[in-house]
């Protein structure tokens, strides 16, 4: 009868890698997380070159707690620029929430209507949206919410699908 | 050429009620009082050529006071100081003691007494027609009761976008595509009586069965009052002929008279109301429909008729052999109007982006993008009317929001030829950037996006920032050659300035105007 104890060993194994990895420990959730608890990461983020032509990489840094706040960080960072010669493209918007779970992921926006782009202005906004999420392996798919709500666009020009899908 | 001057008096009557021959079950009749379309709860019927209605609108519509005595199965109506006795299946009626026969008699029908509409109406002295262009009677209380001020338009009116205001001796007045109704059951009203562009009334596109907001839009709710200030000072005109010279319709009045118009299908016909106006004495004496066949390539007959009395608007009917283009002309000077008809070519939608709950973006000067847009789509509305050949279908004439769906739509449903959809572009990151962009989707639209840049930039006269590809939901899910324009940024203080003003938008809309017609090769 040694094999199920085999099996058992090794799950203990893995799950003691598991807690030590630190992989969305379910302790380290929520706003009560404090800094030492936070950890740090470099991601890519997106911006508009000065003539809105296209978008350009930066590679950031942000500190999360958990999935949900390394998601929010990371489009946060759309909305300043890391330097002057980038122009950002997410000022116009609000990250009400997010949220995942198995890999899909729900982000509450609204928009302020001072914020509103025109079409290309919007058109990157999403690819840049898009690229920064999917740059996360674990996400299986984003939905953009406005107000709660799916939206058939954020400005008027380009429709979400609901969800965004990888490859789609 | 074919006059119909001098048959006025005795053309062909199709007196009211008469036409109800025809009709069939299941055929509905639609009742008005005032404007207003009534809603009896079993419908009316037909009985030897007699429209039937129900009691209740009697007693709940005319105000009349209905009385039942179940013994004799009689019915008693009672108004100021008429009383009107009928019997169930008696084809007499006793009104204030003296006998009169029905042409129809009383009779029950689930339930609901059905009266004979014209003899009860008229004596409680209220008037009565038939529009047989939409198998519609109208009652129509007297003067003193009528209360003008609520009468609500019900669609549709054709009202222009844009207003015409008084203009000069000779303008256009408009000129339309087809079929924005709604099938057989649009009442119009007479509308307004001043030309001014009407507002408000939703524009929500696909309503129609082909899709022509635009032409439906802007209806004149609350612009209903027959008579405003300063306005002819009410004076009533008649109508004292129509003819056709050189294969346009000349309407002749002795009045200055600002028509409204639209069109209807199935069957496919071109309505003008003329508001105060009347028809000669001498053919007043019992409302009807006279008409008149035509020789002409695009029409079978006119047929017209005091729509209504007060306000009175005569209603001018060509019936169509399709789908067609029209132009209205007036000649204030010599009193006449005059109606061209066209074969439709090509059918354009025009988009004014954003609207309603989206503003788009907001200007330097805290202006919004979406009325930028509706303000040069307009102008292109407006011009395009004096191309007949073309009809062009507005995805929004007011501060109303279509989805981008109903925008697809719209365009895809009605088979539309060109879509031009309208913007004012904004990146406030960088207010220095200026210019023009043109977007489309595919090769089958990446001509005309060339084109129309072209013409746009040189009007324009922004820095030339190219045709561009994008993924806009109305340019990819649209079946015809689509552009998005981005005329100027609202961002940028020079362009604003320019996109605000009203010459650069009538310079870019005819440029679009230009673009359009070299595309189809319209000379």
């Amino acid at each position: 009868m040694s094999k199920p104890k085999i099996g058992w060993i090794v799950l203990a194994a893995l799950l003691f890698a598991f807690v030590l990895a630190g992989c969305g420990g379910p302790k380290q959730n929520g706003a009560g997380g404090t800094d030492a608890a936070k950890q740090e990461m470099t991601v890519k983020a997106y911006y508009a070159d000065e003539s809105l032509d296209k978008l350009n990489e930066r590679e950031i840094s942000i500190r999360f707690a958990s999935d949900d706040e390394k998601y929010r960080a990371a489009l946060t960072a759309l909305a300043t620029a890391p330097d002057a010669r980038l122009k950002p493209l997410a000022a116009g918007l609000d990250i009400r929430s997010v949220k995942s779970e198995n890999g899909n992921v729900v982000i509450d926006l609204s928009v302020k209507d001072e914020g509103r782009l025109g079409s290309p202005g919007e058109m990157l906004l999403i690819e840049a949206i898009r690229k920064t999420m999917f740059q996360f392996p674990e996400v299986k798919t984003f939905d953009l919410l406005v107000d709660g709500k799916p939206a058939e666009s954020l400005m008027g020009h380009v429709d979400l699908q609901h969800p965004f899908k990888r490859d789609s | 050429m074919r006059t119909i001057r001098t048959l006025l008096p005795f053309l062909l009557l199709l007196v009211v009620f008469l036409a109800p021959g025809i009709a069939q079950a299941g055929d509905d009749i639609q009742l008005f009082l005032d404007g207003k379309k009534l809603t009896p709860e079993v419908p009316p019927r037909i009985v030897n050529d007699i429209t039937m209605v129900p009691v209740r609108i009697v007693a709940e519509n005319m105000g009349a006071k209905v009385g039942w005595l179940e013994s004799q199965r009689k019915v008693t109506v009672e108004k100021d100081e008429t009383k009107i006795e009928l019997q169930i299946d008696n084809p007499n009626a006793v009104v204030n003691g003296i006998a009169h026969s029905l042409e129809a008699a009383p009779f029950i029908e689930n339930g609901n007494t059905m009266l004979p509409a014209r003899f009860v109406a008229e004596q409680l002295g209220i008037a009565v027609l038939w529009d047989d262009l939409t198998r519609s009677v109208m009652f129509f209380k007297p003067v003193r009761e009528a209360n003008a001020g609520d009468t609500p338009v019900d669609k549709p009116s054709s009202k222009q976008p844009d207003g015409t205001g008084s203009g000069p001796q000779t303008k256009p007045i408009g000129n339309g595509g087809q079929t924005g109704g709604t099938g057989g059951g649009s009442q119009a009203k007479p509308s307004g009586t001043d030309g001014k562009a009407g507002d408000g009334g939703s524009t929500r596109p696909g309503s129609g069965d082909s899709g022509q907001p635009g032409k439906n839009a802007g209806g004149d709710n609350g612009t209903a009052s027959p008579q405003k200030p300063g306005d002819n000072t009410g004076r009533t005109a008649t109508l004292l002929g129509v003819e056709i010279r050189e294969g346009k319709f000349v309407i002749q009045t002795d009045g200055d008279i600002d028509p409204s118009h639209f069109t209807l299908s199935n069957p496919n016909r071109l309505v003008i109301d003329l508001p105060n106006t009347a028809l000669p004495k001498s053919a007043d004496e019992k409302p009807g429909v006279r008409e008149m066949a035509v020789d002409h390539p695009l029409a079978h007959k006119i047929r017209y008729a005091q729509h209504s009395l007060d306000p009175a608007v005569v209603r001018i009917v060509i019936d169509l052999k399709g789908k067609v283009g029209y132009s209205l002309v007036k000649n204030a000077k010599k009193k006449e109007l005059t109606v061209t008809l066209s074969e439709i070519k090509y059918k354009i939608v025009i988009d004014a982006g954003h609207g309603g709950s989206d503003p788009g973006a907001s200007s330097i000067s805290n202006k919004q993008e979406k009325d930028f847009t509706l303000a040069v789509a307009n102008k292109l509305y407006k011009l395009l009317q004096e191309t007949p050949s073309v009809q062009t279908i507005m995805t929004r004439t007011d501060d109303s929001y279509p989805t981008l769906q109903d925008r697809v739509d719209l365009a895809n449903n009605a088979k539309a030829d060109l879509f031009i959809s309208i913007h004012g572009n904004k990146f406030e990151q960088n207010p220095a950037i200026s210019g023009t962009e043109t977007y489309y989707y595919d090769e089958k639209s990446l001509e005309f996006a060339r084109l129309v840049h072209r013409y746009v930039v040189e009007a324009a006269g922004l820095p030339d920032r190219n045709v561009r590809q994008a993924n806009f939901k109305v340019l990819r899910d649209t079946t015809m050659p689509a552009v998005l324009l981005e005329i100027g940024y609202l961002s940028n203080e020079r362009d604003e300035k320019l996109m605000l003003s009203e010459s650069f938008q009538n310079k870019v809309a005819a440029s679009i105007v230009d673009a359009i017609k070299a595309y189809f090769q319209i000379t």
